[in-house]
């Protein structure tokens, strides 16, 4: 039941960045971690994954008008 | 040939979206392109959509609010409207967007559109069986006859197996739900004889009452299913919504089953699932009134309710309510609330917003506003 | 000036050296017919002469 929810059209997918990941991503962007969105470390999608706090995710959406656009949240209480 | 059009977009060192390369390619495809004319096109390409991107520094809340705004005020008041041929109602039009916005936690009509997996979607036995199971059912429905005996102090129903056939009910579990609500019960078959706990006929009819409005199955906050075939399966419309519960049950398809209550998605499916179901709610809210808005404005709406990890309304308890600066927050609603306690704790206004500096009477952070000029160094 | 300017950037830039300009200050560029500080200031941002830098 807990990884069903990731199939649903709805969620998109979600995977957590490594350390170095997460700074390399954060250095191109020129910015801060607590200037990302957030996720909640009890949000469903977290606690499927094994998110923990100070994690930052890698989103990939199916958007309408760029066909597939990644952004990125961070893990937050 | 769209990885050939990938390599050339990468030759010309332009980050194009993916749809935006397979269109390319379509086109490259249909008119049969060389690969000189196709540097050329993505050239072309690249300088519209470097002019098209939106530049740092403009105001593209205020340009979503509009172009929001206007046509919903050319919404009509209208309110109801029933969901295609079936007797379910689903508020619409500008209650339903205002709903959305105002990320209410108890809509007026929340439903689901429940889907089958691949074994079931055609197999109208099941899907019925599943549709009882979810729909609310009570006594009432599968009684064959029921009155109430004053001479002998007691209730007399008796069940019909024919109608609990019917809704694919099973005998025992019915006689298990009744046995856990009543106490005072004899079982005969199909004929149950409940006793009030006190002898009086006030008690006897309020038991009465009760026995017919014994729900005998269904999940909770699911009221009344309509079952619909379309476009080749089965599907099941409810009135009332409970994600969590339906996607555990069994032969549900967990990948299309939806609601339009987005808190529920939110618990269920997470903020990133909230954010599509409110880019999703209010554009077949727009569509169905023959408004159409672009997404880009819907899209930055739900990004801006989801961004803390939560859905946020826009409006005083949401996201105007939670703005960092004292004058932005006095400005919008409750000023002389939000000007007392700011002076009673001691609040200080950096005066970054926008709002502040108008306020306050200097030029705005926002376009030529947000750039900010020095001499070079030597 | 490492990534292309936004029209905002270039607007403001574009003002402030008009500006400067205005008020006596020597161009850096070659003055062309027009003595308008605007069309001065806009040429000395096309040759990249400029002596200003964006904060942001």
């Amino acid at each position: 039941m807990k990884k069903d929810i990731l199939k649903h059209e709805l969620v998109p997918d979600h995977v957590i960045l490594s350390k170095s990941e997460a700074t390399k991503t954060l250095k191109k962007m020129d910015i801060h971690p607590e200037q990302l969105p957030r996720i909640k470390s009890d949000d469903p999608v977290s606690k499927a994954i094994g998110a923990k706090e100070g994690d930052v995710l890698e989103i990939t959406r199916k958007s309408s008008t760029a066909g597939k656009f990644v952004t990125y949240r961070l893990v937050q209480d | 040939m769209i990885e050939k059009v990938t390599k050339v977009v990468k030759k010309k060192r332009a980050k194009f979206t993916e749809s935006l390369i397979h269109e390319i390619a379509q086109a490259a495809q249909r008119h049969d392109l060389d690969d000189d004319e196709l540097d050329e096109l993505v050239k072309r390409v690249k300088k519209a959509y470097e002019r098209a991107k939106i530049e740092a520094g403009e105001a593209v809340g205020t340009v979503a609010a509009q172009s929001v705004g206007e046509p919903g005020t050319q919404m009509t008041m209208r309110t109801f409207h029933y969901a295609g041929v079936a007797e379910l109602n689903v508020t619409l039009g500008l209650p339903r967007l205002i709903e959305i916005v105002d990320a209410r936690k108890k809509i007026s009509t929340p439903t689901m559109a429940i889907f089958f997996e691949d074994e079931y979607r055609n197999d109208e036995e099941f899907v019925r069986t599943i549709a009882n199971q979810i729909g609310k059912s009570t006594m009432n429905d599968i009684l064959q006859d029921f009155h109430i005996n004053y001479a002998e102090n007691n209730v007399v129903a008796e069940l019909n197996m024919e109608k609990i056939a019917d809704k694919r009910l099973n005998f025992d579990d019915i006689i298990n739900r009744v046995e856990k609500a009543f106490k005072k019960v004899q079982i005969d078959n199909n004929l149950l004889s409940f006793e009030p706990a006190k002898s009086s006929i006030r008690e006897l009819r309020l038991l009465a009452d009760k026995v017919r409005d014994l729900q005998i199955s269904g999940v909770k906050n699911i009221g009344r299913v309509v079952i619909r075939k379309e476009e080749e399966e089965w599907v099941i419309h409810t009135e009332g919504s409970n994600l969590g519960a339906v996607l555990k049950m069994e032969g549900v398809d967990k990948v299309r089953t939806t609601t339009n209550d987005i808190h529920e998605v939110e618990k269920v499916l997470g903020v990133e699932a909230a954010r599509n179901a409110i880019i999703h709610e209010a554009q077949r809210t727009m569509d169905e009134q023959g408004l159409t808005v672009d997404v880009r404005h819907i899209m930055l709406v739900a990004d801006m309710m989801t961004a803390d990890g939560s859905v946020k309304s826009i409006g005083r308890h949401g996201i105007s309510g939670e703005k960092a600066s004292v004058l932005a927050r006095a400005s919008f609603e409750e000023t002389g609330k939000h000007l007392l306690r700011a002076s009673i704790r001691g609040e200080i206004d950096h005066l970054t917003g926008i709002i502040e500096n108008i306020i306050i009477g200097q030029p705005i952070p926002l376009g030529t506003g947000s750039v900010g000029v020095v001499m070079k160094q030597k | 000036m490492a990534s292309k300017l936004t029209r905002f950037e270039k607007a403001r830039i574009i003002g402030a050296r008009a500006l400067q300009l205005s008020m006596g200050a020597r161009p850096l560029v070659d003055v062309p017919e027009s003595l308008d500080p605007i069309d001065i200031a806009t040429l000395e941002l096309k040759k990249k002469v400029i002596p200003l830098d964006i904060r942001k």
